[in-house]
């Protein structure tokens, strides 16, 4: 897609990332920046890695070693508080993983309430404390209180009403207060990525997002996805569906053998590939 | 021969002139206190214990509470609920003051019993939860205890109601040994009837009819539990 | 190897079998039935020839008795009259197995003003007591007066809590909700004569002793003899009733219907000693 506004400002940056399950080396050193508003595509055989390399970004695998830097923090290091960062950023999984005791509407905004709800509390404990250290304080060294912009009613209904909003941005505002085991497959994995959504992520990840759909159902989802790419999200996406791959990304990465044997724009990556492993690769899928 | 003729009068008499029902009653109402009290307390322990399991053990504090729940769960699956009812009363009450009554008692020994085993059944049901249910609540920002309280383990009771059940009535029935400290169940009353009327013959065959009954009426129950939970789940 | 293990199973089943037929061709010995922890039996346990068994109380070894589980029954003498009129087929040899024992009440060993108290109403309510003791052990069914758990006694302010085995008829039994016995009726008196309220605690007979000065409990009134070993723990009062140990059999049981005095009874019990 070339007709979005790119910037140069990079929002995930990953350096020599190496991932080891026991004594098996999985991924070998991963280099990849990745700029606001960039589509990327993963492809390659199975088990070269490419779902593990994504799990990492967001440290749903705990990487072995190497650097990814998002939101200025190295998300490796185990002191960071990794629930933050995953809060921006978006993870869309191959079997949709609805949470199956909610409803559609609560499925969307469990997160976005209890994130949200979980810092008011903490900003009323925060300014309890103000107020008690106040009292000891002169005048004119009192400590601002924390400013509560909203109750906790309010907070409630806003999530409510943005999650409907989104429900209605795919025609399925009607099942909001369905279960997911009524839904279709396609239905469900929509709705994961508006889930998703909801929490107004910086990076989205999809980790093979059609794979699990019957074939009528791939489209809708697709074209949500595009529709995402037009309007600027940054994304990451593994995938097998190469004509997609070639219509949205901006950049195509083929990773084997736990490392990334090429990378380049989708014309030249599918007319013009390099690497002999990609060449035999993709003549055997396109 | 056996006279049941006699045998049922003077069960009778003690039972209603003499006013034997009255203990039957309350025997019947700490037996299903300490079953129910005791059930709760379980559930509650046995989910924390299964959770600290289940748990990723990154940190110092996960490995000491992981160990803490091993130990918890091999002394009260490793020692007949008698030895622990006797160990409670003789030597932890007078240690730590205790002073309450004989039936609090019994309902926190109960508990705590109960919560081993049903911490085995949670973790079963914890496992048997598809792993894609906590990523996903991980993946959108929830910290590990909001996912596994607010997703896995409401899946997970639905899944282990029948198991649950299971184990109300297995509590139902240990109850019977409460009296080893001083506390009048069910048993008991029954046990002082066959006293004061010379004979346990008809009261034994009473209390155990009492408790097939108790045990019907529970598995029924459960059943219906079970019925009403799978309805919801078909709503649209 | 499958018949390697079959030839080792058969081999152990054998040895349990031979294990099994000795043990029942044993020549029977004397079995004798006691409640635990009294002194009936250890009289029992110091037999030679016999086979003490352990019961909670005297019904429960006298049932075993009518079951033929057991051959004969050692109970305090006023119990074992009362079970005999009870319960059918059964009959009391009135030979004394022990010389005198006394029955006395348990303190506290820190209570020693209660103690004092206690053997002060002994003397004073002497009249009382005894009428009470005769009432039941005459079977005076008509004139038993129920004490309930609690007894709530005008104007007191503290309450006496006693632990006692209401297994034990004419001294403590119970009847529904309500404790009957000469124990549990002086209990009462002694509540109202120390202007206390009572609260009666109900446990088996072994936690009764030790049961003292814990929990609040003031006294273990229980048909208790008083005896050395129990005195290393609580205070006993004085005596309030001369007891001996009897022995209960079947009716049909001839051997001991002979039996003058203790010499007689061991000749018979110990045969096979």
């Amino acid at each position: 897609m070339n007709a979005k506004i790119k910037s140069d400002e990079i929002v995930l940056s990953v350096k020599n990332l190496t991932k080891n399950f026991d004594k098996l080396e999985v991924l070998k050193g991963i280099d990849i920046d990745v700029k606001k508003g960039e589509v990327v595509a993963v492809i390659g055989p199975s088990g070269c890695g490419k779902s593990t390399f994504l799990r990492c970004l967001n440290c749903m695998e705990d990487p072995t070693g190497g650097v990814i830097m998002f939101q200025g923090e190295n998300l490796v290091d185990r002191k960071v508080d990794i629930n933050v960062h995953r809060q921006k950023i978006g993870m869309v999984f191959q079997q949709f993983n609805l949470f199956n005791n909610l409803t559609i509407i609560k499925n969307i905004t469990l997160a976005p309430n209890v994130v949200a709800l979980g810092n008011l509390r903490k900003a009323k404990c925060k300014n309890f404390f103000i107020k008690f250290a106040n009292l000891f304080r002169k005048k004119d060294a009192k400590k601002p209180l924390i400013e509560i912009k909203q109750t906790k009613k309010e907070i409630k209904k806003a999530n409510e009403e943005k999650a409907y909003a989104l429900l209605k941005r795919i025609g399925l505002e009607e099942k909001a207060n369905a279960y997911p085991s009524t839904l279709s497959g396609g239905q469900k994995q929509r709705i994961a990525i508006i889930r998703a959504l909801a929490m107004d992520p910086i990076v989205m990840l999809f980790d093979e997002p059609t794979s699990a759909l019957d074939p009528e159902m791939v489209g809708e989802v697709l074209d949500l996805m595009k529709q995402l790419a037009i309007d600027g999200m940054t994304m990451v996406i593994v995938t097998h569906e190469m004509g997609f791959a070639r219509e949205v990304a901006d950049r195509v990465v083929f990773i084997d053998e736990g490392r990334i044997k090429e990378e380049s724009a989708p014309a030249e990556f599918f007319s013009n590939p390099k690497n002999d492993r990609l060449k035999d690769f993709l003549s055997k899928v396109l | 021969m056996i006279d049941w003729a006699k045998l049922w009068n003077s069960f009778t008499f003690q039972f209603i002139d003499k006013g034997g029902y009255k203990e039957v009653l309350r025997g019947l109402g700490a037996t299903v206190q300490i079953a129910v009290f005791g059930l709760i307390i379980g559930i509650i322990v046995g989910m924390f214990i299964a959770i600290i399991k289940v748990m990723p053990k990154y940190n110092f504090f996960a490995k000491i509470l992981d160990k803490f729940a091993v130990v918890y769960v091999a002394i009260f699956r490793g020692t007949p609920m008698v030895v622990q009812l006797l160990v409670g009363h003789y030597f932890l009450r007078p240690l730590i003051g205790w002073t309450c009554d004989p039936l609090i008692e019994a309902i926190v020994i109960f508990g705590l019993n109960s919560g081993a085993y049903v911490s085995e059944i949670m973790r079963g049901g914890i496992q048997s939860i598809d792993v894609g249910q906590l990523e996903a609540g991980r993946a959108v920002g929830l910290t590990f205890w909001t996912a596994m309280f607010r997703i896995v383990i409401p899946q997970a009771i639905k899944n282990i109601i029948p198991t649950l059940g299971n184990e109300f009535i297995t509590l139902v029935k240990e109850t019977s040994v409460a009296s080893f400290v001083t506390v009048l169940d069910l048993y008991r009353a029954f046990e002082q009837i066959g006293y004061a009327s010379y004979s346990f013959l008809i009261p034994y065959l009473v209390l155990a009819l009492i408790y097939i009954v108790l045990i019907v009426i529970i598995t029924i129950g459960v059943k219906l539990i079970e019925r009403r939970l799978k309805k919801n789940e078909r709503k649209n | 190897m499958k018949k390697f293990l079959t030839a080792i199973l058969a081999a152990v089943l054998c040895v349990c079998g031979c294990f099994g037929l000795t043990a029942c061709s044993d020549t029977p010995t004397v079995k004798i039935g006691a409640q635990t922890g009294t002194t009936g039996y250890m009289f029992a346990s110091y037999l030679k020839g016999t086979e003490a068994k352990a019961y909670q109380s005297p019904t429960l070894a006298v049932t075993d008795m009518q079951n033929g589980v057991i051959d004969y029954v050692v109970t305090d003498k006023a119990v074992a009259q009362n079970l005999v009129d009870k319960i059918e087929g059964i009959k009391m040899i009135d030979v004394a197995l022990t010389g005198e024992e006394f029955f006395g009440m348990a303190v506290d060993s820190t209570q020693t003003e209660l103690l004092a108290q206690v053997n002060a109403f002994f003397v004073e309510k002497a009249a009382e007591i005894n009428a009470i003791q005769t009432k039941y052990l005459t079977g005076d069914e008509a004139n038993y007066v129920a004490v309930p758990k609690n007894v709530e006694v005008t104007g007191a302010t503290e309450t006496l809590k006693i632990a006692t085995n209401a297994e034990y008829a004419p001294f403590e039994f119970k009847q529904g909700e309500d404790f009957y016995g000469i124990d549990m009726e002086v209990a009462k008196l002694l509540a109202e004569y120390l202007g206390m309220n009572l609260e009666i605690v109900d446990m088996a007979f072994s936690a009764v002793v030790t049961s003292v000065g814990t929990d609040g409990i003031d006294m273990a009134i229980a048909a208790l003899t008083i005896t050395n070993d129990r005195e290393e723990n609580i205070n006993f009062t004085d005596a309030y009733y001369t007891n001996s140990q009897v022995i209960v059999c079947l009716e049909e049981n001839e051997a001991l219907d002979d039996a003058g005095v203790l010499m007689d009874i061991l000749a018979v019990l110990c045969a096979n000693g």
